[in-house]
């Protein structure tokens, strides 16, 4: 009788997994692998694919030496690493933003519900919408930034055509974005699972806000935190498309290009898809380099 | 619950009408808007008049429209025939996906001759991967209300581009004088235009590119012009463009001029409350040069339907479909009687419907290359016009280097790719 009854659980569960497992396998597995394969060639989409070898990788890393003397085989990428790489910028400031917002939202305020749909909604809303909601925002003519720095006898920039303040504007953007998204939620949830009698016990003891910030907050949040900001560099490195793609096209002149951006048009608009895969390839190693360094050294704090 | 799912069920296949037995099934894939899409309706259905074994299946693509029917040539399933942009038709042409129709254009030229501008932009070595069916140059759509209001007579010949410039102060509110017709004198100018007008050439043999010639006096010169535009404060800032729309900047009476082809036409006659026009495209050292552009049909080299393909696009380039087209208004015919004919002249608006067809007999327009790596060289190319544009501490000296050494760059690598794909060998 009980064999029957695991037996029946166990089909359940095959139910449940294997659906996903063959999309798994089918759209990410599959696919990962194929561009593995591609990056060892050169394929124009159109035409079979011709077998180089590591040719991709050392046009894409490479240096030559020249007149001039020692240039990378494809600046492009390293410029459009770095714009990657700067963007993150926006992360640490949106976690800040985004748990100072819920240490707000946590206190026994009048609404807080409706504060908190209110901050979620950036959270929920089509990326490509709220990318065109801020072209009109960053409209150096009509739009709301500047008619507002105008109010105080400032001249705004062209934001976005402007080569000093496009990246600069797009992480603005990203940090209204992550505010008050899903950062703000995860910790609003670690925060309500901090038992108040901490809190309780440390005021007993004369612990100002502060202290208590430090002593109890702080240490209470930080799988969190760095749940957080993992995610946060893995989605960094690997984003930018849509907001580059709908907002800037990529530039001016490259500013706002990212790797992820590079990727896309090196494979079709250039015809290179053996290239651009073995681009992200490069960017997935960098990837994983980077969160087993967040976990070596950032997970072995969180234990501790 | 169940009897619902039937009768949406029944009602999905009442809506998908299969061929009629006997009959073959093509399906064309098209770009443009809900009024381009009634005219194609319409060649459709007199096509489908003419040859009832014959049913075309319309498949408009918004959006992208390059990617999608690319990623379905790699499936194995694009359609019959497909309308190509000329950005990637060299791309697609020389790598073997496009069926060779140089006999059907020979016939088609036989009968009525190519325009030379349609000649031009999709002929390559004597042979035709698609049959144009609509090439065109640009003109300068001119708002006559605000012209007459400052007092602006249109010269018969045009402007250069620099009498164009010295407009500005007249006509846009962005010289402080808040009784401007406009606030803007214009967009600003497409740089590949202000480029070829100014006499640059980026190759040697744009069809056989061996050499890169862009450091050059007249690119210099041409990045100059660029600048001097964008730095006037006469011309609209590109987000602001980016935001509201480039046409609808003119329709709404924001600018004075507006650089465009055929196909602005519908919307601004049915859109416009002030009187406008047309005149040639403004000139520089080299003359009245446009960039050449054009929509021609092709029939995809998978297509198990190639002859009724063909038979298609051969109506589509008749005098029927070509009449069909042209009232749509987007469209400039391609051959030259057709061109200026009194049925294409007569239309109106604009006024000076013969502009569009002269730019196309002059054949004075240009584009970087007759051959694979179009993207790839535009792209080169506008990051430097940015860098011209958003850098004003770069020389133009500097930016003009630049521009060398990055097409050097791209030769380079493109020859260490290997043998480029071209058009003599026949398709695999």
């Amino acid at each position: 009788m009980r064999i029957v009854g695991q037996r029946k659980e166990t089909v359940a569960a095959l139910c449940f997994l294997v659906p996903n497992f063959v999309g798994f396998l089918l759209f990410t597995l599959w696919p990962v692998m194929a561009a593995f394969l591609l990056s060892f060639t050169q394929w124009d989409l159109l035409t079979p694919p011709r077998w180089v070898g590591l040719g991709n990788f050392v046009d894409l890393l490479g240096f030559s030496s020249t007149p001039e003397g020692l240039q990378a085989n494809d600046p492009a990428f390293w410029h459009y690493l770095w714009n990657t790489l700067f963007m993150l910028i926006g992360l640490p400031l949106s976690m800040a933003g985004a748990l100072a917002l819920a240490l707000i939202l946590n206190k026994k305020l009048r609404f807080t519900y409706a504060y908190r749909l209110v901050f979620f909604l950036p959270g929920i809303l089509s990326g490509v919408a709220i990318f065109y909601l801020w072209r009109w925002i960053y409209n150096p003519d009509y739009g709301l930034l500047n008619t507002a720095l105008a109010m105080i006898g400032i001249e705004g920039p062209a934001w976005l055509t402007d080569i000093t303040w496009a990246k600069p504007a797009l992480i603005l953007m990203g940090l209204w974005l992550g505010v008050g998204g899903t950062g703000m939620l995860l910790y609003l949830a670690a925060l309500q699972a901090i038992s108040s009698d901490l809190y309780e016990a440390a005021e007993i003891d004369g612990a100002g806000p502060w202290a208590q910030f430090r002593a109890i907050t702080w240490p209470g949040v930080m799988p969190v935190t760095f749940f957080i900001f993992v995610m946060g560099i893995i989605g960094g490195l690997q984003g930018g498309f849509e907001m580059a793609y709908i907002m800037t096209q990529g530039g001016p002149y490259g500013a706002t290009t990212t790797v992820g951006y590079y990727i896309y048009t090196m494979a079709y608009e250039n015809f290179q898809m053996g290239y651009a895969a073995a681009v992200a390839w490069v960017l997935f190693v960098m990837i994983l380099g980077i969160t087993l360094m967040n976990w070596r050294f950032g997970g072995k704090n969180i234990t501790s | 619950m169940r009897s619902l799912f039937l009768l949406v069920f029944s009602l999905c296949l009442l809506g998908c009408k299969r061929p009629d037995h006997g009959q073959t099934e093509i399906q064309y894939s098209f770009w443009g808007s809900t009024k381009q899409m009634e005219v194609e309706r319409q060649v459709i259905e007199a096509f489908e008049n003419l040859n009832p074994d014959v049913r075309v299946r319309m498949l408009p693509v918004g959006m992208r429209y390059t990617e999608k029917i690319q990623a379905m040539m790699i499936g194995n399933v694009a359609p019959d025939v497909i309308m190509v942009e000329l950005t990637v038709y060299d791309e697609w042409a020389s790598r073997g996906v496009l069926t060779d129709l140089t006999d059907l254009a020979k016939t088609l030229g036989e009968k009525d001759p190519f325009m030379p501008a349609a000649e031009k932009v999709f002929e390559r070595d004597g042979r035709y991967f698609a049959i144009p069916v609509n090439a065109h140059g640009h003109v300068l759509y001119m708002n006559l209300d605000a012209l007459k209001k400052a007092g602006i007579a249109v010269p018969d010949k045009g402007w250069s581009w620099s009498e164009i410039l010295e407009l500005g102060p007249k006509l846009s509110r962005r010289n402080g004088d808040p009784d401007a017709p406009t606030d803007f004198l214009m967009l600003m100018p497409n740089p590949v235009i202000l480029f070829f007008a100014s006499g640059g050439k980026l190759f040697d043999d744009p069809a056989r590119p061996s050499e890169v010639t862009a450091d050059s006096q007249e690119s210099r010169a041409a990045f100059q012009l660029m600048r001097d535009f964008y730095q006037s404060g006469y011309v609209v800032p590109t987000d602001v463009s980016d935001a509201e729309g480039t046409y609808q900047l003119f329709r709404d009476g924001r600018i004075a001029f507006y650089i465009s082809g055929r196909w602005a036409t519908p919307e601004l006659a049915d859109q416009t409350e002030f009187d406008w026009d047309v005149t040639n495209i403004p000139s520089g050292p080299t003359g009245a040069v446009t960039a050449l552009g054009g929509t021609a049909l092709a029939v995809w080299s998978g297509s198990r339907h190639a002859e009724a393909a063909k038979r298609f696009i051969e109506f589509y380039a008749s005098d029927v479909g070509v009449r069909i087209v042209t009232q749509g208004g987007r469209y400039v015919p391609v051959s030259k009687q057709a061109a200026f004919g009194e049925e294409f002249l007569n239309l109106r608006p604009p006024d000076s419907m013969r502009r569009f067809s002269e730019t196309m007999e002059t054949g004075a327009g240009q584009i970087f290359l007759y051959a694979p790596g179009q993207a790839q060289v535009t792209r080169i190319f506008g990051n430097r016009v940015s860098q011209a544009l958003n850098l004003p501490d770069v020389s133009t000296e500097e930016v003009v280097t630049g521009l060398e050494s990055d097409l050097k760059r791209w030769m380079e690598r493109r020859s260490h790719r290997g043998p480029q794909p071209n058009f003599k060998e026949e398709n695999p």
